[in-house]
């Protein structure tokens, strides 16, 4: 059962809009449309008082069948008390590969921090050995403006004032976070990546630019400000410079983490999410070539826009596979089950294909759901055709990446040494299954590694070595980005890998 | 016979066949069959069994994409035909994804499906200014115009484009219709368009009855 915050609305929230009103009072308020009345996810149950469909406040709003009402569509009423379902955080929490280490009292210390757009990852650096002595994480307070970065970016073309809330809670997390890990030490240096919307939004500078072609950022180099502008507590606050307004500090740090750039053979460095970028080197024997690039995915890869769809939180189904023609699957916690999540789609997806049950169409062969696990209660939770719709669109969106740079590299796939896979979806991912449903081409299947949080990574190697900045300011002044929406192998192959590819025991 | 043959015109297309499409449409004309009924019967009913099946989610972008090939490739053989016969389209519609937007796909698609009800349409491409708009509808014979955008950021655009068609002086001359992902019925509403559908073959069904009003 889910749990309730109840909220008083004060004379402040009267004639507010009830989810702007939420948020800025600083509660999590999902919002995966910004506020458009479209996802349905803002919803909220009227303890006392009423709830208005205008600012006006004279048209009283009426709750749909089950009692709920959408935050975002209904008006404050002063005195009012709502009950909002509490959130459960959705983290990013390992850092693979990293063990934690008693911190010497008199090390210096460094904080990396990694801004995602859903989440947020931090880690306290011994900056001399750069280890990694404590991490923590906390989802992005800036959820109820938006899931994506465009509807981030839409709250700020619409409420310029926007702009400086959203700096404000993540500076504020950011300070919580960096409590929590500090305690009464205190840190130098910190070193953030992100995408290039958060590292606007982090430092105050408007998005705007980037919400419609030609999607121009404000700034791409890696900046360096002192923590006292950002009411920050260390001495300076250095961003990761960007490739371009969707390939920002987040991959370019993965880049250091992965070494990309020292490799001998062809590599690609590849971040699945609502987002996929991809930045591919020729490798050192072949050119030395860098090319970037990014397509939007929709969002079906985190679980929304989903039916039964959830982040990677508890209940979540994380994994699934057919044994003698039964069902199995795990989920996050070990917790019973309440929807899925991105893993869980893609194995559920690729096993429902193995078994006939989905055509290579993605059109379900008898009935239009299939049953892949009970929740708590032992209500169904279904797969829908328009669920593997969803999924079959984001998958080619991201196939599609990878086909267009390998040809614009006058490459072939098998061609590919190594796919270093990044985000907290790539570490969780079955690669099997991501190869079976055609997100991979099957050649570069063995390719594939998981490197965990490789964005965080980056930054504590820049903590510990700053002249690694300069390195990568230099290589990605070489790096040539590629506009897809133009490019004619991607929209051939976002068309044709919207199938599935032939079975390999067909092949 | 006549209906028989129709009949696999309109199969052939279903599955995307354009070669059997074109050649079965060529025998149909050899036979006298009278071009409207090869469109309607064949081509059109086709193109309305796919679209339905898409709004269901049974078939997806590529099965539409190639039933759109198909059709096109029937609409080339019988275009001489009709024109012969005096078989004008519906109506006319303008078609373009808006400024600052570069989305192709959701638009080609609606496109196809809106030709395949028998529509013109004059496709103005992606990241199309408002201005260019406004000329179109000015210089040509147009009933409607369709515009798309994928961006909550974009989205607005097609506001602008029904603010320029107004200080224009065209808004009358024209049913405006709206869609792609972030669009709902209350932002149409909002912005002053005639028309909101959620996929590509409502919009051509839509498309089909708004050219109606307009034709009277």
């Amino acid at each position: 059962m889910n749990k309730f915050i109840k909220i008083r609305i004060s004379s402040a929230g009267a004639g507010q809009n009830l989810a702007a009103y939420l948020a800025r009072s600083g509660y999590f308020v999902h919002a995966d449309c910004g506020g458009k009345g479209k996802c349905g996810k803002c919803r909220v149950k009227l303890c006392s008082g009423v709830l208005f469909d205008n600012p006006e406040c004279t048209h009283v709003s009426q709750p749909d069948a089950h009692g709920w009402y959408l935050a975002c569509r209904v008006y404050g009423g002063h005195g009012a008390t709502v009950l909002l379902p509490e959130q459960e955080g959705d983290g990013l929490t390992d850092f693979a590969g990293q063990n934690l280490q008693g911190a010497s009292s008199s090390a210096d210390l460094g904080i990396a921090l990694d801004i995602g757009t859903t989440t947020l990852a931090m880690a306290l650096v011994d900056i001399e050995s750069g280890s990694v002595l404590a991490t923590t994480s906390a989802l992005n307070p800036q959820k109820s403006y938006g899931a994506d970065v465009i509807s981030r970016i839409d709250a700020v073309m619409q409420h310029p004032e926007a702009l400086l809330q959203m700096q404000q809670l993540l500076l504020d997390t950011v300070r919580d976070m960096m409590r929590e890990l500090l305690r009464t030490k205190t840190a130098h240096r910190m070193v953030v990546a992100g995408n290039p919307t958060m590292l606007h939004v982090f430092c105050g500078i408007s998005p705007v630019s980037m919400g419609s072609y030609p999607f121009t950022p404000v700034f791409t180099d890696a900046k360096t400000l002192p923590g006292r502008e950002l009411n920050l507590p260390v001495q300076s606050v250095t961003l990761l410079p960007s490739i371009s307004a969707f390939v920002g500090g987040d991959v370019t740090a993965g880049m250091l983490h992965t070494r990309l750039c020292a490799q001998e053979q062809p590599c690609i460095l590849l971040d699945v999410g609502t987002n996929g970028e991809i930045v591919l080197f020729t490798g050192t024997a072949f050119g030395s070539r860098l090319y970037a690039t990014s397509a939007a995915a929709g969002p079906a890869m985190e679980g929304a826009g989903i039916s039964t769809g959830m982040g990677g939180v508890r209940g979540a189904v994380c994994a699934f596979r057919m044994q003698n023609g039964k069902p199995l699957y795990s989920t996050v916690g070990d917790a019973p089950a309440k929807g899925i999540c991105g893993s869980g789609l893609i194995d559920l997806v690729a096993a429902l294909y193995q078994a006939n049950e989905l055509d290579e169409t993605g059109a379900f062969e008898r009935g239009e759901q299939y049953v892949y696990a009970t929740d708590e209660k032992g209500a169904p939770l279904s797969l829908l055709q328009s669920d593997v719709r969803a999924l079959q669109l984001a998958k080619s969106a991201i196939r599609a990446c990878i086909d267009a740079i390998c040809a614009h590299a006058n490459l072939l796939p098998h061609q590919i040494s190594r796919v270093f896979l990044a985000g907290g979806l790539g570490y969780y991912m079955n690669v099997d299954s991501a190869a079976a449903i055609g997100l991979f081409p099957a050649e570069i299947k063995q390719a594939v590694h998981s490197v965990g949080n490789a964005a965080l990574g980056g930054c504590v190697q820049v903590l510990a070595n700053p002249d690694l900045i300069g390195a990568l300011q230099s290589t990605l002044s070489q790096c040539q980005t590629l506009e897809l929406s133009t490019n004619a192998v991607w929209n051939q192959s976002f068309m044709e890998n919207m199938m599935f590819p032939c079975k390999e025991d067909e092949t | 016979m006549s209906a028989l043959l129709l009949n696999e015109i309109s199969e052939k297309l279903q599955r995307g066949k354009a070669k059997d499409v074109a050649a079965l449409v060529s025998q149909a004309l050899e036979e006298n069959i009278d071009p409207e009924s090869i469109l309607n019967q064949g081509l059109v009913s086709g193109m309305n069994v796919i679209g339905e099946k898409f709004r269901n989610n049974q078939v997806f972008v590529p099965e539409v994409l190639v039933a759109a090939r198909a059709m096109n490739a029937g609409l080339k053989i019988l275009k001489p035909a009709l024109a012969g016969a005096g078989v004008e389209p519906l109506g006319t519609a303008v078609i373009c994804t808006v400024k600052g937007d570069m989305h192709d796909i959701g638009k080609n698609l609606v496109k196809m499906m809106i030709e395949g009800q028998g529509i013109a349409c004059i496709d103005l491409g992606v990241d199309v200014d408002p201005q260019v708009i406004v000329d179109t509808v000015r210089d040509n014979d147009v009933q409607l115009v369709c515009l798309s955008a994928l961006l909550t950021t974009t989205m607005h655009g097609q506001k602008d484009v029904i603010d320029a068609l107004v200080a224009a002086g065209l808004r009358d001359k024209v049913r405006v219709m709206v869609g792609g992902a972030p669009i709902t019925q209350e932002f149409a509403s909002e912005i002053g368009a005639d028309c909101y559908t959620l996929d590509a073959a409502s919009a051509a069904k839509e498309a089909k009855r708004l050219i109606g009003e307009m034709r009277g």
